[in-house]
């Protein structure tokens, strides 16, 4: 999605924030691309919705800069607002009005938003009928779609969206990653927090992780997914016998203790799982290999282990929830 | 300068669809009956006690009262002082052949004002404003509000202007309503009475030689000119508070007992004169207009005006200092 590289939407730059001589965020860089979907991976109270805060002007940041379409955030407050559509945390709305008042009322916040575009992007979220009844009485999920429309209504070029899968049901998280992809492939990039590896695995090109108000590592979700695509899952018999033929080969590393986050117990009465860490290529060798000293192989997989856990190596076992 | 009118009506058509002018409408529309019995009651207890609906002798009664009781020697200092004033005054009207209380629904509505100015106007303004900011905070849609490519300070702007223009709605309800009920039983005329402005107090004396015969409707557009001004000073230090303090309740409270020791202070204040400084005991400014006795000695009109506005300018630098400036959680 993001293979044009020349146009920063987003720059921002060794971003710090001190709140009563303590470094809340000590030190944010990333950039976020034309048509990408951003995630921006990290624990409660790493920092995330301060950084998001500081990306809307809403917090001055102590140090650094955040730049929009070229423009400062701080010092071209309008020009680089006006690129910027987001939710902060929570779609808060006016509950005494209806949404399409609320619609009308930042429509008129925004310089050439016209009834046709609010229209529009009511259909886009698909809000239909119930625009007129007061957001007082809309479900979690209502608000949502609302709260995206308000941040479409002018023409972003970035939105930021705050940990928007929370409180939304399996099925409103589905459509929400879909429209989201639709939304990136029409051009528009996509700020995404979230404390959810797999959430940010099933939606984003690219990723931040923060950790501390510091991020430890920024790539291509499935760059920094690499190593973890080397993971080899073997499901065979005898399990001692695999083992030592498998150490033996080039290239081939056990994994211990993997099968705990997949819940799988490593010796069964028939067979038994085994992880290694090893390039794809080297699995037929070391199949004929083992089937030469009579072990049988019920089946050979590669699977990566849950981003969790990559997170968990990454943050040095900070909890995640 | 013109993405500030839409900004304007987004504020009017909250304040609107929040019902807080409803309420307002409400409050006024279930007093202003019960003041109107009460009126009533008071007019026709003094006919049955004097025995005559003659203005003139009743007003000659109430002097002889105060008279008598200006004699008494444990009358404190400064009832004396009141009532040496109030007899004066009377006394000019009768002299001129003016009854200060001719009832008509217009005189209802000038006492009316004259004495909502200290505090229901106030309290009623503080309904609007004191949460024009404190909700957003507490809705959390002031996120919405600061990240949209519009300036923190006509965000602002234009809050103000919206209670400025409820201050006004508040004024010109209060005073139709107040015209219409009591007109209902008083008559709707009056509009020509002469009534008399420009009394100056000095010490326990009155000086009368600025006094002025005017037609009543144009003292009550002048009441109401004051009362819009005391109106806008309370919207204004009430918008600083809702800026200030993130709680509605919080800021509710604020504004109401800083409001209600004004008019206790202004009872009790009268011989630490530094008081007069502080802008709740100088809300009452109608006082001036019927020559009533002022909380603190050397206490005028454009004194009044003064201090409020000095409040109302500091209390508006204040407000936009802190909004534009301030980190939003």
């Amino acid at each position: 999605m993001s293979s044009s590289k020349a146009s920063a939407v987003l720059k921002v730059q060794n971003v710090k924030k001190k709140i009563k001589n303590k470094w809340i965020i000590q030190g944010v860089s990333f950039a976020i691309y034309e048509g990408e979907v951003f995630g921006f991976l990290g624990p409660n109270g790493s920092g995330k919705t301060t950084t998001i805060r500081m990306l809307v002007d809403l917090i001055r940041p102590t140090e650094g800069t955040i730049e929009v379409c070229g423009k400062q955030v701080q010092k071209e407050h309008d020009a680089a607002l006006q690129q910027i559509g987001s939710i902060v945390e929570n779609p808060e709305l006016y509950p005494y009005l209806t949404g399409w008042e609320n619609l009308e009322h930042f429509a008129g916040m925004l310089p050439g938003v016209t009834y046709d575009r609010i229209r529009e992007v009511t259909d886009i979220v698909g809000m239909g009928a119930r625009m007129h009844d007061k957001v007082r009485t809309y479900s979690l999920g209502m608000r949502q779609r609302l709260g995206i429309a308000q941040a479409l209504l002018g023409n972003p070029k970035l939105l930021i969206l705050d940990e928007p899968t929370n409180g939304l049901d399996p099925q409103g998280i589905k459509e929400l990653r879909a429209f989201i992809r639709k939304l990136a492939d029409g051009g528009l990039s996509i700020f995404i927090s979230s404390h959810l590896l797999s959430e940010v695995q099933m939606m984003c090109d690219r990723v931040a992780i923060i950790r501390r108000g510091a991020v430890i590592a920024e790539g291509r979700v499935s760059e920094l997914l690499q190593d973890a695509m080397n993971r080899i899952q073997w499901r065979l018999h005898p399990r001692d016998q695999a083992q030592e033929l498998l150490t033996r080969m080039d290239g081939v590393e056990l994994i211990e203790d993997a099968g705990r986050e997949d819940d799988l117990h490593p010796v069964d009465d028939e067979w038994s799982y085994i992880w290694t860490q090893m390039e794809p290529e080297l699995v037929p060798q070391a199949v004929a290999e083992l089937t030469k000293h009579g072990v049988s192989i019920y089946g050979v997989e590669v699977k990566p282990p849950s981003l969790e856990t990559l997170f968990l190596t990454l943050t040095e076992g900070e909890s995640i929830e | 300068m013109n993405s500030l009118l839409p900004l304007v009506r987004n504020e009017m058509l909250k304040l609107w669809k929040k019902k807080r002018f409803f309420v307002i409408i409400g409050i006024i529309a279930v007093l202003i009956p019960i003041f109107t019995y009460a009126q009533l009651r008071v007019s026709l207890d003094r006919q049955e006690q004097i025995g005559t609906s003659d203005w003139r002798v009743s007003l000659q009664q109430r002097i002889n009262d105060y008279a008598n009781r200006m004699s008494s020697p444990r009358v404190i200092e400064e009832w004396r002082k009141w009532m040496s004033v109030e007899v004066q005054r009377l006394q000019y009207y009768l002299d001129h052949d003016v009854n200060p209380e001719e009832p008509s629904g217009v005189t209802f509505t000038r006492e009316f004002v004259k004495n909502a100015v200290g505090l229901f106007v106030p309290l009623l303004v503080m309904v609007i404003a004191s949460d024009l900011v404190s909700s957003e905070h507490a809705q959390g849609t002031i996120k919405l509000l600061l990240t949209r490519p519009v300036s923190r300070w006509k965000v602002l702007l234009s809050k103000y202007l919206a209670m400025l223009l409820y201050v006004s709605l508040i004024v010109t309800a209060l005073a139709a309503l107040c015209y219409i009920i009591s007109g209902a039983v008083f008559g709707y005329g009056g509009w020509h009475a002469p009534t008399l402005i420009g009394f100056q107090v000095a010490g326990a004396d009155i000086d009368t030689s600025n006094v002025n015969m005017i037609a009543q409707w144009r003292f009550i557009l002048m009441e109401l000119g004051l009362v819009f001004y005391t109106g806008v000073l309370v919207g204004c230090i009430a918008l600083m508070v809702s800026v200030i303090v993130r709680s509605t309740a919080a800021g509710m409270g604020i504004m109401l007992a800083t409001l209600i020791a004004g008019t206790i202070l202004s009872n009790m204040v009268s011989s630490w004169e530094s008081a007069k400084y502080f802008f709740m005991v100088n809300m009452d400014l109608v006082r001036y207009l019927s020559g009533d006795i002022p909380p603190i000695e050397g206490m005028n009109l454009s004194f009044s005006l003064w201090v409020l506005t000095v409040w109302a300018a500091a209390s508006i630098i204040v407000s936009f200092s802190v909004f534009t400036r301030r980190d939003v959680y």
